[in-house]
């Protein structure tokens, strides 16, 4: 075979391109400690190193979901405990002064430490986390208990509304952040749930006539009388109304009660909005009609210590041990929010201890296929090193010398 | 014998040396001529005589200045240069390609979609604070601008691919007329047996340069020009060219085309046809995929986004897609919404609210899909075209560009929201992103103007953020590919695509270069000029034109004897 000058040349020259771009390739390797620098460095690898990324990300986002969601129950933790010691105080403050060796004195002095007690758990269930009350549904910016006189009774209003909300804290995992305020310390089943009025009808609508009642008798024309506390309110019933005028009528009485159809569309309920009260609707015959008649009392905290105050003020020791009764049912509720919130926390807690051994997992494993190795990068780009120097030096001395050197 | 007889030999032995030395100096000099072929002179016995004692030799003769190469190996030579060309041109766009999607890292589009997704995680958490709702503009204006980028670097690319054709076009026909002149040259010179060495050389060289650049067909004629034709057009016959032009498509780009008839060229290989691939098929499929992943965020993020309630209820509002016939359903293409396909049967609800946030009325427009179905036009109507009809305190248009607009009347504000059916997704209209693709996609104005517009609430209250952790939740719902797949799976298959693409091709160019370096090797083999072969000829011919030289002084002096010492007894 011939060989051409030429073909020295081009032949040094491009083993030479060939290793320097190797020597490159390495150096990019060395200089970036990546293995995949673009997707064609891998191309099978790139998908899974893209999603690795992106569930690193994610677990980053969970994580600081965890911390703010921990932070809410822990908030809610020291709430709900203190609320659990007052309501004990309050129980043995009840059973200390229903007892005969009671008398009115002590027991005016006991009513201004349970009036106390009230404040402090209505500013308990108005706690904050952040600029959030944590006990208002979805009116985080509503202070959700209000102590309030409504015609010279004491009641506590709920500001808020049921809205639960949900963070997700895993992929496709959602949890509950909030506890509705409502269901923990006022109750929302305080109510005169209507017996089933037997209208033709079934079920009853806001646009049902009351012609269609007690299987198409009808209602009797009169009044019903509503007490709730110290409010009364009067309602005037025609034969011809509808269930929608009744509705309306109670709910603009201004006596803060709310009366709605039962879910089944079988009857009436109403209801009082605020705790402490007692809700009555006097018995007659038109009442009777329409199913309504009965009293209602609200089992619920502020209900059952605004009545102990009660108690105690009008010095009457049934009142009191009534009360005290009733509180061991309002102090399990409490617990039972208490222990949700432990629970959540928990589950927060395992959560973040998952994500956190899963991220670096996956940190691992995008590793392993992103990174280079760097032992073998270094052994590799020495051996480089030492493959162009040599090369380098081959070719000059292929180079340099022609027979034309030698013709003189 | 005649004593002259000698001198002749001489002579020519003279000759032929100094002739090969000449040539053998032609060839050093041009050693590194690119394309050059060593040349030989090629000596032959001159024709004997007949003696009465036998035939004698009479010496040497130069019987021609060959070129040595082997024609077979110059076509290979060409086909394999075609494709290499061909592939050096789509692994440079490729790897470009792959520059700007700058993945995996921080910087790329999977990072910058996970960053989005997490704003809506953390709105969700505090959704009353202004500064979570100006972080999710933010970062959604982050990934929506580089949406924008990778879609205008991409298409700006196709541009660039332009370029580079003219250019090549450019090249074509200067090299069409390079080798028309020679062909002319060649012929003049090649009258009888002679043949131009160095004009064919050079021929061939500009053949090799073009087979680079476009694929061709060459045949030598028999008065030694050669016949260039692409898809059946010659490009060069004899001294005459055709000249290569190129006129635009609908979209813009250039097609190259015959100046004669305007019709396309036929192109199969080269450099030409790796940046018309590159242009045509593979960066198109690349802008698709995008534009399919940056569809799926719009569509899907406005769906549920339309479901629901922002802080503020909105006082006007226009749609951010436009209507071509208002007459059409909502859910046909006719209606020329871009996304007229999320439409479904369903309903959504229209609340208008008093100035004190007082809920004044509830409405539910129904939304039926199909022949017959709700056009923008029922739309109008239920709302009323003033603010007595319809839904009273609201009046709704289509301006003269096609957009739907929705008016309270003053002192009345109003939520558009509760979509079950994709019928505000698909006119816009309490959406979160506007724009049709990766080029258009955008953060809705209304949001742009006020943060408090983002429908983070599922019911309507402050501290409600279930809407943006149902909205965050589609970063793992399989939207796309027949919903078989994720957004992000979509985006990591379409950058493994692209990392094999750029490999194969990057593969390809450098199977195609061993080739070529293989073949220029056998070509240098038999073609090529050894500088220390060439010296070993000047040493050869040296002595020869020396020995010729010493036996021409011995016939000198022979002569010499004959002519002046015979004459003097």
């Amino acid at each position: 075979m011939r060989i051409s000058t030429n073909m020295v040349y081009e032949k040094a020259y491009r083993n030479l391109t060939l290793a320097f771009d190797r020597f490159i390739r390495l150096q990019e390797k060395m200089a970036t400690g990546k293995r995949i620098n673009r997707p064609s460095d891998a191309p099978a690898d790139v998908p899974q190193d893209l999603l690795y990324r992106k569930e690193i990300k994610d677990s980053q986002e969970y994580q600081s979901i965890i911390n703010h969601a921990s932070s809410w129950m822990s908030v809610a933790d020291t709430s709900l405990s203190n609320v659990v010691q007052l309501l004990n105080n309050a129980k043995a403050i009840a059973l200390q002064q229903g007892s005969d060796s009671a008398d009115e004195q002590t027991r005016m002095s006991a009513a201004l430490q349970v009036d106390s007690l009230i404040s402090q758990i209505v500013q308990l269930a108005n706690t904050r986390h952040g600029n959030r009350y944590i006990f208002s549904g979805y009116k985080t910016r509503t202070q959700p208990f209000s102590r309030e006189l409504v015609a010279g009774k004491e009641v506590v209003r709920y500001n808020g509304d049921d809205g639960v909300m949900f963070i997700e804290i895993g992929k496709g995992v959602k949890m509950q952040l909030n506890q509705i305020g409502k269901d923990i310390f006022s109750n929302p089943d305080t109510e005169i749930q209507g017996a089933n009025v037997n209208s033709t009808s079934s079920p009853i609508t806001e646009s049902t006539p009351l012609s269609t009642f007690n299987g198409g008798s009808g209602v009797n024309a009169g009044t019903v009388t509503i007490h709730n506390g110290n409010q009364t309110a009067v309602i005037t019933v025609n034969a011809t109304d509808t269930v929608g005028d009744i509705l309306q009528a109670i709910n603009n009485a201004g006596i803060n009660v709310e009366a709605e159809i039962n879910q089944d569309g079988t009857g009436i309920n109403i209801r009082s909005l605020v705790s402490g009260t007692e809700l009555r609707v006097e018995d007659n015959q038109t009442a009777r009609d329409l199913g309504i008649v009965g009293v209602a009392e609200s089992e619920d905290i502020f209900g059952v210590l605004l009545r102990l105050k009660d108690g105690l003020e009008s010095n009457d020791s049934n009142k009191i041990l009534k009360a005290a009764n009733q509180i061991d049912s309002v102090l399990d509720k409490a617990l039972q929010a208490w222990v949700e919130v432990g629970t959540r926390a928990k589950r927060l807690e395992m959560t973040r201890t998952k994500l956190g051994s899963e991220t670096i997992n996956t940190t691992e494993l995008l590793s392993e296929i992103e990174d280079a190795d760097m032992a073998d990068v270094t052994v590799k780009l020495a051996k480089e090193q030492n493959i162009y120097q040599s090369l380098l030096k081959s070719i000059t001395t292929i180079i340099q010398p022609s027979l034309l050197d030698f013709l003189k | 014998m005649s004593g002259f007889a000698g001198l002749s030999i001489a002579m020519r032995a003279l000759r032929a040396a100094q002739m090969s030395m000449e040539v053998s100096g032609h060839n050093i000099a041009n050693a590194n001529t690119p394309g050059y072929s060593r040349q030989r002179v090629e000596l032959v016995e001159s024709l004997p005589d007949l003696t009465p004692w036998g035939v004698k030799g009479t010496g040497v003769e130069i019987s021609r200045i060959a070129r040595v190469r082997e024609e077979y190996l110059d076509l290979q030579l060409r086909n394999e240069t075609k494709l290499l060309g061909q592939w050096e041109e789509i692994e440079k766009f490729l790897s470009r390609l792959e520059l700007y999607f700058n993945e995996p890292s921080d910087e790329g589009l999977n990072n910058l979609m996970s960053e989005f997704w997490a704003r809506w995680q953390d709105l969700s958490l505090t959704p009353e604070e202004q500064t979570s709702r100006s972080n999710l503009l933010q970062q959604s204006d982050v990934l929506a601008n580089a949406f924008n980028t990778l879609y205008d670097k991409m298409q700006d690319l196709r541009y660039d691919a332009d370029e580079a054709i003219k250019s090549y076009i450019q090249e074509i026909n200067s090299l069409a007329q390079n080798i028309a002149s020679l062909n002319k040259q060649i012929r003049f010179y090649e009258v009888g047996d002679a043949v131009a060495n160095d004009l064919r050389d050079q021929r061939d060289e500009m053949l090799r340069e073009l087979s680079e650049l476009i694929d061709f067909n060459s045949e030598e004629q028999p008065d030694g020009t050669i016949l260039v034709s692409i898809g059946g057009v010659n490009l060069v016959n004899k001294v005459f060219t055709e000249e290569m032009s190129y006129r635009f498509n609908e979209e813009g780009h250039i097609v190259p085309i015959w100046k004669t008839n305007n019709a396309p060229v036929e192109i199969k290989a080269g450099k030409l046809k790796g940046v018309l691939d590159a242009r045509d098929n593979k960066i198109p499929t690349y802008i698709s995929r995008i534009n399919e992943i940056a569809r799926a965020i719009i569509s899907e993020v406005n769906k549920q986004h339309s479901k629901g309630w922002g802080l503020e209820a909105f006082s006007s509002l226009r749609s951010a897609y436009s209507i071509s016939d208002t007459g059409e359903e909502i859910s046909s293409s006719d209606s020329g919404l871009t996304f007229y396909n999320v439409v479904n049967d369903g309903d959504f609800v229209i609340t208008v609210n008093d100035d004190s946030g007082n809920t004044v009325s509830t409405d539910t427009v129904n939304i039926v899909t199909g022949a017959g179905g709700t056009t923008t036009d029922d739309i109008v109507s239920t709302i009323g075209s003033d603010f007595t009809s319809g839904i009273s305190h609201l009046r709704a248009y289509v301006d003269s560009d096609g957009y739907l607009n929705i008016e309270a009347e003053a002192g009345y504000r109003f939520f558009i929201n509760q979509d079950t059916s994709g019928a505000l997704a698909a006119l816009g209209l309490n959406t979160f992103f506007k724009g049709e693709d990766a080029g258009t996609i955008a953060v809705n104005d209304p949001i742009v103007e006020n943060v408090k517009f983002i429908a983070a609430s599922s019911s309507g209250e402050i501290g409600d953020g279930n809407n943006a952790v149902e909205i965050a939740q589609l970063k793992d719902a399989t939207l796309m590919d027949n919903e078989s797949a994720t957004i992000y799976d979509y985006y990591a298959s379409t950058l493994g695509v692209l990392g094999v693409d750029k490999k194969e091709s990057e593969n390809l160019k450098k199977g195609q270069e061993v080739l070529i370096t293989h073949i220029k090797n056998s070509i240098e083999d038999v073609s090529g000029v050894s500088l220390d072969e060439e010296a070993m000829n000047l040493l050869k011919f040296q002595h020869s034109y020396q020995a010729a030289a010493r036996f021409l002084g011995v016939i000198d002096e022979m002569l010499d004897t004959l002519i002046n010492e015979v004459g003097r007894r």
